[in-house]
């Protein structure tokens, strides 16, 4: 018995050798995939150097997954979406076991239409990956987009059985609630979500349609749809794909990013970003306002001032510049006044320099309506009611239709005893604006003052048509109301 | 457990669950037909896709009445009266005084002549509340539509007094008194409503038949000179109805989307005719007008860019349109690119020599 143990553990050592060489020589062998050329692509200069610089980065190591991966989203951010879908079948090929990349490839197809072969691929991702919840989300709302709403249904239930609590799936929810006709079910989503990421517009969008839906509009509803006029659908994301943010540049991106960092009041990031982006673009006079207003948002005005002063240099013709001058100093001089540390000349020494940039710009475009308007806003605040009406006059006759001008004539009109052209003014912006409440207040309060009852009222019972509850309708009823018991007593 | 017994399971559980296997099924099977009555061909894509998912809701949760009602306010949105009122009223059956059913039903049985079925929905909510102001509203029309005007005019009065100033009150409250051979009182209320509402085109004739009564021919005939001549007389009163409301905003065919639209867009309200305006493309993507409205609106928004998007694909549906051209000059003009807003400008008014509005803009420019 004693010489077969070595015999047979000779065959088994055999036998594993035999086995570990047909494993090795039959595992595949992974050639790296050629690195992405930038030649000859539509990109200005702010994405070339983006691109630029994350290609010098992913070539110190083309095997590395992860840096191919973030080399496809450089060029996806960018609008390359071909090369993109290239450089993430390289990242798939270098690492299968990342969801990521066959996703993003997925993305990167839906972007350029080819819907269905996303929708496919999107597909096999779920299967591959099924906790990838990513994956689910972007599948939910392409099948929405073709109509396919029990697929979009399925796919939205199976993300939020993974991320429950996911702000954008839910709203993502509610946007298949909205497109199949469940609008009270969207609306219940909606509030809760809205009330938790108050930043999310894609879901203050879908909340002011949502309410459309359910047959209620006005003016609230008007506001969020308005302020969310450029939202887009937030998706469920990898914390990979914020490179995806970080990535995207170009002159008019960076233009519309910062102005909507500006509309949010997030100054401060504005201000960062548009200074790093002025190094590449210093005689850019966009950049240049934005900045200043961003300077502006944060209080210190004297830096944008100054950035305006460079955009003049840069454009003397440029009246936006000069217009924003007289915007600044005239708020600057108000912040000051209602600080009231202040003394008077300090404060008048701003409004002085607004009427200054107002001059200055009439000099430069003397038919420009906006000039004129500005000027007399500066003279109104020097209380040079007479050169206001001046300038507003002329404002009105270049641009009869700006219901703005009108209102400020008619202040500045009744101030001066001018009764019969503040009657004409206030009387044509009701007619060409028979919407704005204010006119039609100021028009009942003017009637009033003339002891005209019977006009007060109807500029009353309109006003309280377009909103009865409004504190300026309800001053004036009080007024018409007084009027009216003092006639009845005479 | 042995070979046997193992096998004698087995075949338990499939008698078992071939027992009450069927049972799920032929509950599924049978809202599965709610689905086949519904005959949704010949509507638009959206609307398809509003009815089958408030079944497939009704298939998932088929003891909500909310759900019931959802769909039949889908269907009722679209003019499907007959199958509204079905789930209406099998709303009602899960929640019988569901105010919104009941109310929506009564007013498909009215728009499909079943007058006494409307009745009997409107008696019903005022048995619960009495001083309901629009039912009472719709009552009162139903007794004026059946010449009964003391009851027309007492619904007519509770609905004012719930409404204190409303136009529409005022309006019907004349309209029963004058039916009534009541005058003066009848003109009384409907000098009311030319106060609140003076471009009504109804109430003036209503008030020029009422001077006819009095014997005053002379300002009779003055009204109804009016009527002829004064083409911004309209239908201007409106019911404010929130149970209405809240079913015809589910209207999402590209007709009614655009109506609402062209209303938003009347009172100023443009993000909110957009909207419509989008949803009504989604209908009819190769409408040219539709394409040129949406650009319009984007432009009113301030929205340059996407304007020019739009109205560039406007121009591609219909090059003849000269609005198309104006427009998408001014957008390119407020994007600063001044020759080609110029030359769209002229494009303008070779299609439609003496455009007013192109003239203004190439006159402003210096161009003309």
């Amino acid at each position: 018995m004693a010489p077969v143990f070595p015999l047979r553990n000779l065959a088994s050592w055999l036998l594993s050798g035999f086995l570990l060489l047909t494993v090795i020589s039959c595992q595949k062998v992974v050639t790296i995939p050629p690195l992405v050329t930038l030649q000859n692509l539509a990109v200005d200069q702010l994405q070339d150097q983006v691109l630029t610089d994350q290609r010098r980065i992913t070539a110190t190591d083309i095997g590395d997954p992860q840096k191919r991966g973030s080399m496809a989203m450089a060029l996806e951010a960018n609008g390359l979406h071909r090369l993109a879908i290239s450089e993430y079948q390289a990242a798939q090929r270098l690492d299968p076991a990342d969801a990521l990349w066959p996703y993003r490839a997925a993305i990167a197809r839906l972007a350029i239409g080819e819907t269905e072969r996303a929708i496919e691929d999107l597909n096999k991702v779920t299967d591959r990956f099924p906790d990838f919840s990513p994956a689910w989300h972007r599948l939910a709302m392409a099948r929405l987009e073709i109509a396919d709403d029990v697929g979009a249904e399925h796919a939205i239930g199976q993300l939020l059985d993974l991320v429950p609590e996911s702000i954008r799936g839910r709203a993502g929810y509610a946007e298949i609630l909205l497109n199949t006709g469940d609008a009270p079910g969207a609306l219940e989503i909606l509030k809760t979500v809205t009330q938790q990421d108050r930043r999310n517009e894609w879901a203050f969008r879908l909340l002011g349609q949502t309410y459309l839906r359910l047959g209620q509009s006005g003016t609230v509803v008007e506001g969020m749809l308005r302020n969310t006029l450029d939202a887009e659908r937030l998706y469920q994301q990898d914390p990979r794909e914020d490179q995806l943010t970080r990535f995207r540049t170009g002159r008019d991106h960076e233009n519309k990013f910062c102005a909507k960092l500006i509309r949010q009041s997030r100054f401060d990031i504005a201000r960062e970003r548009l200074l790093r982006t002025l190094q590449t673009h210093p005689e850019d006079v966009e950049f240049r306002s934005l900045l200043a207003q961003a300077h502006q948002g944060e209080g210190n005005t004297s830096a944008a001032l100054k950035e305006l002063d460079t955009i003049i240099r840069l454009d003397a013709e440029l009246i936006g510049a000069y217009i924003l001058k007289v915007n600044f100093s005239i708020q600057e001089g108000d912040r000051l006044a209602r600080s009231g540390k202040s003394s008077t000349d300090e404060i008048l020494s701003h409004y002085q320099r607004a009427a200054a940039s107002g001059t200055a710009a009439i000099t430069q475009a003397p038919d420009n309506w906006q000039a004129h308007f500005a000027r007399a806003r500066a003279e109104v605040k020097l209380s040079n009611d007479a050169a206001a009406r001046l300038h507003l006059a002329k404002a009105r006759q270049l641009e009869p239709n700006s219901s703005e001008v009108c209102l400020v004539l008619f202040d500045v009109c009744l101030r001066l005893a001018d009764r019969d052209l503040a009657a004409t003014t206030i009387q044509a912006v009701t007619e060409m604006d028979p919407g704005n409440l204010d006119a039609w207040v100021k028009l009942g309060l003017f009637h009033v003052s003339e002891g005209n009852l019977e006009q007060a009222h109807k500029a009353l019972q309109k006003s309280a048509q377009i909103n009865p509850i409004h504190p300026a309708v309800q001053t004036l009823r009080s007024r018409v109301s007084s009027l009216q018991s003092k006639n009845k007593d005479s | 457990m042995s070979r046997g017994c193992r096998f004698a399971c087995f075949l338990c559980g499939v008698l078992l669950l071939g027992m009450v296997g069927p049972f799920p099924f032929n509950i599924a099977s049978s809202q599965q037909s709610d689905e086949t009555t519904i005959d949704v061909t010949g509507l638009e894509p959206l609307v398809r896709r509003a009815i089958t998912g408030g079944l497939r809701r009704i298939e998932k949760n088929p003891q909500s009445h909310q759900r019931h009602y959802e769909l039949a306010a889908i269907l009722d949105a679209h003019e499907i009266q007959e199958l509204a009122i079905t789930y209406y009223q099998k709303a009602l059956t899960l929640k019988p005084d569901h105010l919104p059913s009941l109310y929506n039903c009564g007013l498909n049985y009215e728009f499909l002549g079943r007058n006494e079925d409307a009745r009997n929905a409107w008696d019903r909510i005022l048995g619960d509340q009495p001083d309901h102001p629009t039912t009472n509203f719709r009552l009162g029309e139903y007794y004026l539509r059946t010449g009964q005007f003391e009851e027309a005019l007492t619904c007519f009065k509770r609905f004012g007094s719930s409404r204190p100033g409303s136009a529409m009150a005022h309006s019907r409250i004349g309209r029963a008194l004058l039916q009534l051979n009541r005058v003066t009182e009848s003109l009384a209320e409907l000098q009311k409503v030319m106060e609140i509402a003076p471009r009504d085109r109804p109430t003036l004739i209503t008030i020029s038949q009422a001077y006819l009564r009095t014997g005053n021919r002379e300002k009779a005939q003055e009204i109804q000179q009016r009527l002829e001549e004064d083409d911004s007389l309209h239908d201007s009163l409106v019911l404010l109805d929130p149970l209405r409301a809240e079913v015809l905003g589910r209207a999402i065919n590209s007709n009614s989307c655009i109506a609402r639209a062209e209303n938003y867009d009347r009172q100023g309200l443009y993000a909110c005719a957009l909207t419509e305006y989008l949803l009504a493309a989604r209908g009819r993507p190769d409408h040219a007008r539709l394409a040129q409205r949406i650009g319009v609106t984007l432009v009113k928004l301030a929205a340059y860019a996407r304007a020019i998007e739009h109205l560039d694909r406007a121009i591609v549906l219909d090059a003849s349109s000269a609005d198309s051209h104006h427009y998408r000059g001014l957008a390119r003009l407020q994007m600063g690119a001044r020759e080609s807003a110029i030359a769209d400008f002229r494009k303008s008014l070779q299609l439609q020599p003496g455009h007013p509005l192109s003239t203004e803009q190439l006159e402003k420019l210096g161009e003309l």
